[in-house]
């Protein structure tokens, strides 16, 4: 396959939490299937805009998107255009007297 | 230092700021979704229900309900941070603290391996999701304890051979009814 033909078919895939534990295992191969342009785009989600922090993701070739993670328009339109989301998010709580009390209606 | 990655979906707002996740994931188009399982796949272990590991499951199920893929992929322990006194192995003292005879094979994973398959099964399960499982179980070796420790013994600085205790079920389950309302929720492995 033609590296053309690969990135038109390559997917475009956004990260959740990129600075964390298991991110920080994700991107760097998600880096370099961009760079074998498997994957054609690698939208990196933040919460906070700092422009430091983004820069060297962005000198790697990767686009970024604020997001505000409670709000459905925002998260919406940042994951617009999104083929595959890997969220590195660990998910806890609520919690009730110190133990988790969630289960309702599963 | 003990501390967890806990980014905003935490305590009171998890469940809405999931639920916003998978409305947005769905709105949008997302075809593919890895949520952020890892670890051990607590839904066939006894913590099914444990206050760390219940919403993960939960939020799972949720995910499968409202997108067109999910793959969920299940590491066990992370090989870096498997043999640290955390989690009773004691390399300085050479003493590993261990349930059982340490003669059960015991699956992990290296860093690099979780990431590799994590980008490979996002790009299959685009192209090809009928190939991927909704369950992705992933290693990198499968040994015993006591074969880990012959392992480690080879490259010992002091030329030592680690000692393994074992305790038997019965007793690490007594432990852990005693201790586990003391570890706070959330607090599954130190990051360094």
């Amino acid at each position: 396959m033609s590296s053309s033909t690969a990135t038109a078919t390559a997917p475009a895939v956004a990260v959740i939490g990129h600075k964390g534990y298991i991110g920080s295992m994700v991107l760097p191969i998600a880096f370099e299937a961009l760079q074998q342009k498997r994957i054609k785009e690698l939208r990196i989600l933040s919460r906070k805009f700092d422009a430091n922090a983004l820069k060297g993701l962005i000198a790697q070739g990767a686009t970024t998107q604020n997001a505000s993670y409670n709000n459905l328009a925002s998260l919406t339109q940042a994951l617009t255009g999104i083929d595959v989301l890997i969220s590195t998010h660990i998910v806890w709580g609520p919690v009730v007297d110190g133990r988790y009390d969630g289960l309702a209606g599963r | 230092m003990l501390t967890v990655d806990m980014m905003g979906l935490q305590g009171d707002d998890w469940k809405e700021n999931k639920d916003t996740l998978l409305e947005a994931a769905a709105k949008a188009g997302v075809k593919v979704y890895i949520p952020s399982e890892f670890g051990t796949n607590h839904e066939i272990t006894n913590y099914a229900h444990n206050a760390t590991f219940a919403p993960k499951g939960h939020h799972f199920h949720e995910a499968v309900a409202k997108l067109p893929k999910v793959v969920g992929i299940y590491t066990s322990l992370v090989m870096e941070q498997t043999f640290i006194k955390w989690l009773g192995f004691d390399n300085d003292k050479e003493v590993w603290e261990i349930v059982g005879k340490g003669d059960v094979p015991v699956s992990i994973t290296a860093k690099k391996d979780v990431g590799r398959f994590t980008v490979e099964a996002a790009i299959m399960a685009f192209h090809t999701p009928e190939k991927v499982p909704e369950k992705c179980q992933i290693h990198t070796v499968t040994y015993t304890l006591q074969q880990y420790a012959d392992i480690l013994d080879k490259y010992s600085e002091t030329g030592n051979k680690l000692k393994l205790q074992g305790k038997t079920l019965e007793e690490a389950k007594e432990n852990w009814e005693n201790i586990k309302d003391t570890i706070p929720i959330g607090m599954v492995s130190p990051h360094h």
